[in-house]
């Protein structure tokens, strides 16, 4: 690449999002839906997000889009795009909006869950689609129209010119979630932020729509953000993962590593409840409890009421006992449950265990 | 959907048919008599004699040959106003209620629904609390007191208006902003509560996420399903707006047809009642059917039902 001479690193990641924090202000105290929150997609790879309801994932995502709603408000991070040759690198949270509506759909566009709800009921899909070119390209009127059914036609939609002047009340679930990636993909989007895209429909449309993604993918060379919490999803499409919780990343991997060892308690609970072919369970773990109450998280680490290992080495009451003076001396559990003053933040931060593989824990 | 037209045609002229009868039920029974009126005191002979002559000596008959005159749109004479007939005087006050009753409507909606907008979009901010003030004052004012506020503000004071009366394009705006105030306020609210519904609604994300201008996402993607509770409202409304308001033409002098819904029933005179409610029914009848048609046209989920 002798006359790339540019902006482009092709070292650098696509997209990376540097200690991004999300507050959502209510009357019953501030939520930190997204705390601290650090993540790189490279190029023409798939970066899966997993993680419990309520952990911050579709937050992240929102706020990628800069799609936050009041009360909701983006406080503090970077999100540096680096999608274009020719074009320097893009800091999105600092962007005018105007700027910004012109990433959105086309350069980063993303796919919902709820296909029932996700697409206008007064206006045909045909047309919806073809609002993405309107938006983002010279293509008006008809051409828009054309454009539009050829995406049905690349999402495999049966009869498109017919099915462009339906509603979306007159189309199945599965071909709803079609038109959604069609319109998704109508601007070649360089990264693909797929929310939960899958999780609606039923197993076998999942793996249509999951192939259908990754032939795209194999075509456009796009990255996708895929944030799920089927971990069957996740070993099938994705390259590395991150693993989130309470609005921190818990700990991420390439995504072979961490089926094969997972390191924080947290990944190891989520991998214990998926069920697995071949092996006799007769009944299906759990991790106990449910996510923290986001306006009150717990103290030290945010996992620790639910920890297995925490829970377990609580029982040796000696550690407790030791003096916080020493702090050197004082046994790592401590530092689990209670928060130290002289801490930046009460939670583990993330360090290299292996080769790209991270963790957040004290105690692994 | 010709097939629904034609079928919610059916239902309207059944409709019409209970609701003369109720009417004429009413008229029969309510004491007091068309022919003894104030000065007029005629000899029993001569009632007698009248009674035969407008078929009102048999009730059935009565009833019969009115419903049979009303099909072939004659009304047949009034008889408070001697040497007018009924049709004679709905011809001359419906046009000026209809003029005055379309101009408050689109004054309505154009002030109300952009207002409506606005303020959902700015919940809580200071336009959308003026507003809701406004909007409950618009809402419990009665007309007599904004319409004798506005003849006495644009009539006396600027003198911009004429004081009352009918014949010019100067005699309008005051009577149709009066009838419009108490629309806007309706529609407003009805847009706003309509769009709180729908901004929050995932298809307004999705538009979001395709790169959408917030005033695209707001005008078109939202507007068009929050327009639809508006749209229902108006088709009564217009109806009732339209049928003239006795308040509004006595306060400003005009000519319409509201007056003549309480005159005749002052008066004592069937024809004339019969007349305005029946021709009240029918535009309240045709308007609904317009709103149906327009609401499936706008959202195609309910197209094919009713």
């Amino acid at each position: 690449m002798a006359l790339d001479t540019g902006h482009c690193d092709h070292g650098a990641p696509l997209l990376e999002v540097r200690d991004l924090a999300t507050l959502f202000r209510t009357d019953e105290g501030d939520i930190r839906a997204v705390d601290g929150f650090s993540l790189a997609i490279e190029r023409g790879r798939t970066v899966a997000l997993v993680g419990e309801s309520g952990c911050g994932k579709s937050a992240t995502a929102l706020s990628i889009m800069r799609l936050i709603a009041a009360p909701g408000r983006i406080i503090k991070g970077s999100i540096i795009l680096n999608d274009r040759p020719d074009t320097p690198p893009v800091d999105l949270l600092r962007l005018d909006d105007r700027a910004m509506r012109e990433i959105r759909g086309s350069r980063i566009a993303m796919v919902f869950q709820e296909p029932m709800t996700s697409l206008n009921p007064v206006f045909t899909v045909g047309e919806q689609i073809a609002e993405a070119f309107e938006l983002h390209t010279e293509l008006r009127g008809r051409a828009a129209m054309q454009a539009a059914i050829e995406m049905l036609v690349k999402v495999e939609i049966g009869a498109p010119q017919s099915r462009a002047a339906a509603y979306p009340h007159e189309i199945s679930g599965g071909m709803r979630q079609r038109v959604m990636i069609a319109m998704a993909l109508a601007c070649g989007p360089s990264l693909l932020i797929a929310d939960e895209a899958t999780t609606a429909l039923d197993v076998t449309l999942q793996m249509q729509v999951l192939d259908l993604l990754r032939e795209v993918q194999r075509e456009s060379g796009m990255s996708v953000l895929l944030i799920t919490h089927d971990l069957g999803v996740v070993a099938r499409w994705s390259d590395y993962v991150y693993v989130m919780y309470a609005g921190r990343v818990v700990e991420h991997a390439p995504v072979a590593r961490l089926f094969a060892k997972p390191l924080h308690p947290y990944t190891r609970g989520l991998m214990a409840c998926a069920p697995r072919l071949g092996e006799r369970a007769d009944r299906l773990q759990a991790i106990p409890g449910s996510p923290p109450d986001p306006r009150h998280l717990p103290s030290g680490c945010r996992f620790h009421p639910r920890c297995a290992l925490c829970v377990e080495r609580a029982r040796d009451r000696e550690r407790f006992t030791a003096a916080p003076e020493h702090a050197t001396a004082v046994p790592l559990l401590r530092r689990c449950v209670e928060r130290f003053p002289e801490e930046a933040s009460g939670a583990p931060e993330l360090r290299q265990c292996d080769n790209d593989h991270w963790v957040a824990c004290w105690e692994t | 959907m010709i097939a629904r037209i034609v079928r919610r045609l059916v239902l309207g002229a059944l409709t019409i048919v209970c609701v003369y009868s109720v009417t004429f039920l009413m008229v029969i029974t309510v004491p007091g008599n068309p022919f003894r009126q104030g000065e007029r005191n005629i000899p029993p002979e001569a009632e007698a004699a009248l009674r035969i002559r407008y078929n009102m000596d048999n009730n059935w008959i009565y009833f019969g040959e009115f419903l049979r005159g009303a099909v072939a749109l004659d009304f047949g004479p009034s008889f408070s106003y001697s040497d007018w007939t009924c049709n004679q005087i709905i011809a001359d006050a419906l046009p000026v209620s209809i003029m005055l009753g379309l101009l408050a409507v689109f004054l309505g909606v154009l002030v109300g629904v952009p207002v409506g907008v606005m303020s959902a979009v700015r919940r809580n901010g200071w336009f959308d609390v003026t507003t809701l003030g406004l909007v409950l004052l618009g809402i419990s004012v009665p007309t007599f007191v904004t319409g004798s506020l506005l003849l006495t503000v644009g009539g006396v004071y600027l003198g911009w208006f004429p004081i009352g009366g009918w014949g010019t394009l100067a005699h309008l705006p005051l009577p149709a902003l009066t009838l419009s105030l108490p629309l806007m306020a309706y529609i407003a609210r009805l847009t706003r509560t309509g769009m709180l519904d729908v901004l929050g609604a995932d298809f307004i994300r999705t538009a979001l996420a395709k790169g959408a201008p917030p005033r695209t996402v707001v005008w078109k993607h939202a507007l068009k399903v929050a327009f639809l509770p508006v749209l229902s409202y108006l088709g009564p409304a217009a109806a009732q707006t339209m049928t003239g308001s006795f308040v509004v033409e006595k306060v400003f002098g005009v000519p319409g047809l509201g007056q003549h819904f309480v005159n005749a029933a002052l008066n004592h005179d069937p024809g004339l009642i019969m007349s305005t409610v029946l021709v009240y029914a029918s535009i309240l009848i045709a308007l609904n059917i317009v709103v149906d048609v327009l609401y499936g046209w706008i959202d195609p989920r309910i197209s094919g039902a009713v």
